[in-house]
């Protein structure tokens, strides 16, 4: 038994370097399909992340935005322009409307209509504010323009802030710029901003 | 030869065979995606100049330089074939069936300018768009220091940022270089014309306006190349149409050549015709609104024969304009442009009557 | 460096080194063949994403250049006394135009589909009054079976502007361009 043990043992190893060989063949060819396999999978992880570049909605929802905001107050109201009516909300609440509403009470009215038959209605994560302030050049003005994450509707003494449907958090939170239609207010240097934008989703 | 020098020797014959199979495979496989590569980078090409035809004609007065890899784009158009097409480095890359388009029919090179120019004769037609290159040069001519009227007028629009050259009779371009187109521009009173000019493919534009007040209003184009000037022959026996307005001379001063500037502006009287279509239905429409017995009406519809009617006139203009561009009556044209421009001036200014324009 | 295989009565056995060899290299050969098949089955496949993507990415440039071309058309634009309102169509236009490309399509069908291509075009008016215009629709080449279109509406408001009032409505324009799913 142990004569035949050690023929076997001798026939195995009666060769050393060409056994060696043959490990290492095999190595290598395990390295090549480890080199492939991982090759694959970088390549399947990228195109599954790999995003939609969305040129197309971007575009979109920034004509949007800009001929909303442009739209709005040039549409005739009231004998007169939405923007006008804005002024008078908001300096001296003179004209009156329709069923004897002031001018602010007609905007509140329209603007609720026009978006629930707009931007609701198409389903779009939007925010829309008007706000009076000294300055639309104003770089915090600019950047803060979204309030908070309720619909508000809010006037304000100092600042008259009417906000509706900010963009949430279900949203990418990247804002796509708003399209801002500012109106002076007559000799005081005031202006009054539209502004509708539309929430990246 | 033993086993073993025999065994060495298939060996070696093995591997080499396999080795050029394998070879031969992968060089194959180059080959052929360098190919690929190529075509897609002329997809890719003629994709980008297929959106600079769609946006740029949509806004007009737009110089924009373009910088490419060196291609060669070709340009083809035929009226009577109603075939419209630019090629990428010797392939049809798209058609411009319905779109306007000056320029000389090879360019070739790295940068590409666009220009548009509004046609409104009398009213807003369509943008044409003027495609050339930095090796296209637009040579002027002014015997003294002190431009004539004409060619200031035109120059002021011209873009400067094309490549022009100012020639008198002491300074001109005397070398062709390779690639190079050349323009002569010259207006009919400047004869006689200078015969110092390079004769080898270069085009000759020769304008003569109706006006000398307005030299953009309308006149003449005359098309010759370089050796036509040498031949001193009188200046009808050679080719030649009718521009009306600032933007159609400027397509002939581009193009250099007859046939593609009528083909274009075979395109741009189509689209006139169907814009005229669209006023006589749109002034059929308004009559709805507008009060009877008024001003306003009688500017429409016209009292008899002693004022025509803005109806009456888009329809005497939708007849003339019926031929196209190849055959059109130019006396009865701009007559009718002429009366609809005065027609719509009153109507606008006439209070409470919307004009066509 | 021959392989000698040994009974276990110490017996030498046939040479078989040569077999061995040749199976040896038969498996290496096919094992590249695979790994090189296996790569160009895969890298077709990279090809075929990519060239999808491009292809969707032109789409979608192209939804871009109708659109434009759409808020710019000549033939619906406000125009006063030569000055042109961004974003502002003319009511009796509008009609105009209807009748237009219904009574006319063999003069202007041609140009608008080479421009428009498949594509529904719809303006609406919200307010003051609730009115709507189908200005172009055309599905012609819907008529292969088999083959899947999908359509994106795009919405942009315009003015609506009555050029004998000088009112101005609030409209939005519906644009839904038709193309083949890919």
């Amino acid at each position: 038994m142990k004569k035949s043990k050690q023929i076997i043992f001798r026939s195995l190893f009666s060769n050393d370097h060409f056994n060696l060989r043959a490990q290492l063949e095999i190595i290598g060819l395990v390295f090549i399909v480890l080199i492939v396999s991982m090759a694959m999978l970088f390549y399947l992880s990228y195109s599954v992340n790999h995003e939609d570049k969305q040129v197309f909605k971007k575009y979109a929802d920034n004509e949007l935005g800009m001929s909303y905001a442009t739209v709005f107050t040039k549409t005739s109201i009231c004998g007169t322009e939405m923007s006008k009516l804005l002024e008078d909300c908001a300096t001296t609440k003179r004209i009156v409307c329709a069923g004897g509403l002031n001018s602010c009470e007609t905007l509140n009215k329209t603007i609720i209509r026009l978006l629930s038959q707009t931007l609701d209605k198409w389903d779009k994560a939007y925010g829309f504010t008007i706000r009076w302030t000294d300055s639309p050049l104003n770089d915090d003005y600019t950047s803060n323009w979204q309030v908070n994450g309720e619909n508000a509707m809010y006037f304000d003494n100092e600042k008259w802030v009417y906000t509706r449907r900010n963009c949430t958090e279900e949203t990418t939170g990247i804002r796509r710029a708003p399209g801002i239609s500012p109106i002076p207010l007559g000799m005081t240097g005031d202006t009054i901003t539209v502004e509708i934008g539309m929430c990246a989703q | 030869m033993n086993k073993a020098q025999l065994a060495m020797s298939f060996n070696w014959i093995f591997v080499l065979i396999v080795g050029i199979v394998f070879l031969t495979f992968f060089f194959s496989l180059i080959a052929s995606q360098s190919k690929v590569s190529d075509q897609k980078v002329s997809a890719t090409i003629a994709k980008q100049f297929q959106t600079i035809l769609g946006t740029t004609t949509q806004k007009a007065g737009t110089f924009k330089t373009y910088s490419t890899p060196k291609i060669e784009l070709s340009f083809y158009c035929d009226a009577n074939q109603a075939m419209s097409r630019y090629s990428l480095n010797g392939k049809i890359a798209g058609y411009t069936t319905h779109d306007v388009l000056f320029s000389p029919s090879n360019l070739k090179g790295t940068k590409l300018y666009t220009w548009t120019q509004e046609w409104a004769y009398p009213y807003q037609v369509t943008n044409f768009l003027y495609v050339t290159n930095k090796l296209h040069m637009f040579i002027f001519y002014s015997p003294n220091e002190v431009l004539p009227a004409d060619l200031e007028n035109l120059l002021k629009i011209f873009p400067t940022n094309l490549t022009i050259f100012m020639m008198n009779d002491t300074h001109y371009p005397t070398k062709r270089l390779n690639n190079n187109l050349y323009t002569y521009v010259f207006f009919k009173n400047q004869q006689p014309l200078p015969d110092i000019i390079l004769t080898e493919k270069s085009k000759v534009i020769i304008i003569e306006p109706n006006k000398s007040s307005n030299i953009f209003d309308s006149g003449k184009v005359y098309f010759l190349s370089g050796n036509d000037l040498k031949l001193n022959r009188d200046l009808d026996s050679f080719n030649n149409s009718y521009y009306f307005g600032a933007a159609s001379l400027f397509g002939a001063i581009f193009v250099g050549e007859k046939q593609q500037y009528d083909c274009n502006m075979e395109k741009a009287f189509t689209r006139l015709l169907m814009l005229n279509k669209m006023y006589q239905y749109r002034t059929t429409e308004a009559l709805k609104y507008i009060p009877s017995f008024s001003n306003c009406q009688y500017l429409y519809n016209g009292t008899s024969s002693l004022q025509t009617g803005l109806s009456q006139l888009l329809d005497d203009f939708s007849d003339t304009l019926e031929g196209g561009f190849l055959n059109i009556d130019a006396v009865k044209f701009k007559k009718l442009v002429l009366d609809l421009r005065n027609k719509n001036n009153r109507i606008s200014s006439e209070g409470g009557c919307p004009g066509i324009y | 460096m021959s392989f000698k295989l040994y009974s276990r009565n110490g017996r030498l056995l046939k040479h078989n080194s040569g077999q061995i060899q040749l199976n040896e290299t038969l498996f290496i050969i096919i094992f590249i063949i695979l790994i090189i098949v296996f790569g160009l089955v895969f890298f077709s496949q990279a090809e075929n994403d990519s060239i999808r993507t491009k292809q969707k990415e032109y789409r979608q440039l192209d939804s871009i250049v109708t659109t434009q071309y759409v808020t710019s058309l000549t033939e619906l634009k406000c125009s006063v006394y030569g000055t042109e309102d961004q974003s502002c169509f003319e009511e009796i236009k509008l009609t105009a135009f209807e009748n237009l490309t219904k009574n006319d399509w063999d003069l202007v069908g041609e140009y608008y589909v080479n421009k428009l291509g498949t594509a529904k075009i719809t303006i609406e008016e919200i307010y003051p009054q609730s009115r709507n215009w189908t200005i172009y629709n055309y599905t012609g080449t819907f008529e292969k079976d088999g083959v899947a279109y999908d359509g994106k509406q795009t919405q942009i408001p315009v003015v609506i502007w009555n050029p004998l009032t000088g009112k101005r409505a609030f409209g939005v324009l519906y644009l839904t361009v038709y193309n083949k799913v890919i």
